[in-house]
């Protein structure tokens, strides 16, 4: 099931602070089997267990590079495929004309770039870039998120969110700070 | 290495947000000055032209191809330490990638000045480029020299999306730092909006490793074809199969030397000894010997083929390499190269920081000469003896490349007072791994 945890910084809920990344996972998972979802974490650095801990799809990125790959080596190979074929064919020493080990160089390059930027396109559009204002700068907070302190978000909404039972649970995680969004 | 995850933010972040020492302005000026060495070198080369260097109807190439290829060969290296070694987990690549990757950018991007400013008609470099044109002509596909175009445009392009994305947390990092809001705009901006959401990390994390597993062969290929410019030509001496590999291995070599000598004093400058460790520098120090001993094997390779293969003209190229007039620079490269490097199998050589700081400097010389000696060795003792000539370079040829070093000072000095120069949220990614084991 698709996570769509960004909505949940601007709504109202609970947000815990940890120390390290451990606790943090611990309290995700637990609050996963308590039943929540809308759920999101914050953190100084990737952590590889995170996406798995909140129930997070994965990203379509790497996907969209492949595909974007392999326009990029059709067209590094078609545009001189066409020129040196179709468009100005010149008969040196009756040489072949499609001489594809020399478009191959060309072809992967091309590639490697359309990977690249195709990726970056959709790398920015998934985490949500260039969105300037967005609820989570409001929450104070979080700036620690930047530096040395995780977060765990848990939005009101959610049917099984229960205030008083999720603040001790998560105190019992390690929290260093539980408070209201 | 051991610190907190705070102590990481404030060590690294300390150089942009505070203010900087007298060492930092007196490098800017040096540099500055060899930047404008390097302006009337390329003015004077656009109002001259080409004649200025010691270029001449036998060596056609001369500094400026054997610096484009030591260059692109530097600027590989970044990419190699960013992408290869994050790939096989060597997580010690935590504290020196952003640096070695913004290295592979300016270096890149001087290397990409010289098949311009090489050229008889620098004007029209652009025929390089498949545009439509009332000529209805297209480039040669067929020549290493237009697949170079497409490789190092990708590689630049391709370098910056790399080196920004992995940038983008620690910039937003430094505007929540920021005390100026003006400072903090600008970061702001530069980060875009970045918030270190689970979503955001995981699709940081998915682009990066992808982007990493692309730029191996990037570089392979990279460079193959820069081995290529001189392998897929008939000239003695060139025409050798090992080349692109044995390029690829150069340009390791002296990127990774080059690596070092940026490491030394940025870690020296910025007070980084806690992140960049004698470990680091031990590492690099391995990884210096390694490239060492594999551009020995090549080099041999050389000889046994020029003899094993017969021809005759192979044979007294290479007998022409121990006894001619570049003799002298040959030996200099085998000594900068092969020889001296052997110190490192010595850790106390490879963990004292001077001591590997001149054997890396040593290795970028010895990899210059390599470059130039590949070039004018065969051009000026080709298949003609009555082509054979000398090169001798001129006082434009010694200022271009040393105005070109000059410039990359400069960009390398502004970059550590705007962009953090190691990649703190690595680090404490790195450092994770030490704190809750």
């Amino acid at each position: 099931m698709t996570q769509r945890p960004i909505g949940v910084s601007n709504s109202p809920g609970l947000i815990a602070g940890f120390a390290d990344a451990d606790t943090l996972l611990t309290a995700t998972r637990m609050a996963r089997e308590r039943g929540l979802k809308q759920m999101d974490a914050y953190a100084p650095f990737a952590i590889d267990e995170l996406p798995d801990a909140l129930g997070l799809a994965p990203t379509n990125v790497r996907t969209i590079m492949f595909w974007c790959g392999l326009i990029g080596a059709a067209v590094g190979y078609l545009m001189p495929y066409y020129s040196a074929v179709l468009g100005y064919p010149i008969n040196s020493g009756g040489r072949p004309l499609a001489s594809w080990p020399a478009f191959l160089p060309i072809a992967f390059e091309l590639a490697v770039l359309f990977a690249a930027v195709g990726g970056l396109v959709a790398l920015f559009v998934v985490a949500g870039l260039s969105e300037l204002h967005h609820p989570a700068f409001s929450v104070n907070a979080l700036e620690a998120a930047g530096d040395d302190k995780f977060f765990l978000l848990v939005s009101s909404r959610d049917r099984a969110f229960n205030r008083e039972q999720l603040t001790s649970l998560l105190r019992s995680a390690g929290a260093l700070t539980v408070e209201e969004l | 290495m051991d610190m907190s995850y705070r102590e990481a933010t404030r060590s690294v972040s300390g150089a942009i947000l505070e203010p900087v020492g007298r060492r930092w302005w007196l490098s800017l000026v040096a540099s500055l000055v060899l930047v404008l060495v390097m302006l009337a070198a390329v003015g004077w080369l656009f109002i001259e032209g080409v004649g200025i260097w010691g270029i001449n109807s036998a060596s056609v190439w001369g500094f400026a191809i054997a610096a484009y290829v030591w260059w692109i060969g530097i600027g590989n290296a970044g990419t190699l330490i960013s992408a290869m070694l994050l790939l096989t987990r060597q997580r010690w690549r935590a504290s020196i990638n952003r640096f070695a990757e913004a290295m592979t950018i300016f270096a890149a991007a001087i290397a990409g000045l010289y098949p311009i400013l090489h050229l008889g008609r620098p004007y029209l470099f652009y025929w390089l480029v498949p545009y439509p044109n009332v000529m209805t002509v297209w480039p040669q596909w067929r020549s290493p020299l237009i697949w170079d175009l497409f490789a190092i445009a990708s590689y630049l392009i391709f370098s910056i999306m790399f080196w920004y994305v992995g940038l983008i947390p620690d910039l937003a990092t430094i505007r929540d730092k920021a005390a100026s809001p003006g400072v903090r705009k600008v970061y702001g901006a530069l980060s875009l909006g970045w918030r270190g959401s689970a979503r955001q990390w995981q699709a940081l994390e998915s682009y990066y490793w992808a982007m990493a597993a692309l730029g191996v062969p990037l570089v392979v290929s990279l460079h193959s074809v820069v081995g290529l410019d001189f392998a897929a030509g008939l000239m003695p001496g060139w025409q050798e199969t090992i080349f692109p590999p044995y390029f690829v291995v150069g340009a390791m070599y002296s990127g990774f030397a080059m690596v070092v000598t940026l490491a030394i004093p940025i870690r020296a400058g910025l007070r980084l000894e806690r992140l960049v460790t004698d470990d680091h520098l031990d590492a690099m120090g391995r990884m210096l010997l390694l490239g060492s001993l594999v551009m020995s094997i090549s080099y041999m390779t050389e000889w046994f083929l020029a003899w094993y293969a017969g021809s005759p003209t192979e044979r007294s190229l290479t007998a022409f390499l121990f006894s001619g007039e570049t003799a002298p620079f040959y030996l200099a490269m085998l000594a900068c190269n092969c020889a001296i490097p052997q110190l490192l199998w010595f850790p106390g050589m490879r963990r004292t920081p001077i001591r590997l700081l001149v054997i890396a400097l040593l290795i970028n010389v010895g990899m210059f000469l390599e470059r130039i000696l590949i070039i004018v060795n065969t051009l000026t003792r080709g298949f003609v003896p009555a082509q054979w000539s000398f090169y001798v370079p001129t006082f434009w040829d010694w200022a271009l490349l040393v105005g070109t070093i000059g410039l990359f000072a400069l960009l390398f000095l502004v970059l550590v007072r705007i962009v953090p120069v190691v990649s703190m949220h690595e680090v404490r990614r790195l450092q994770r791994e030490v704190n809750e084991p």
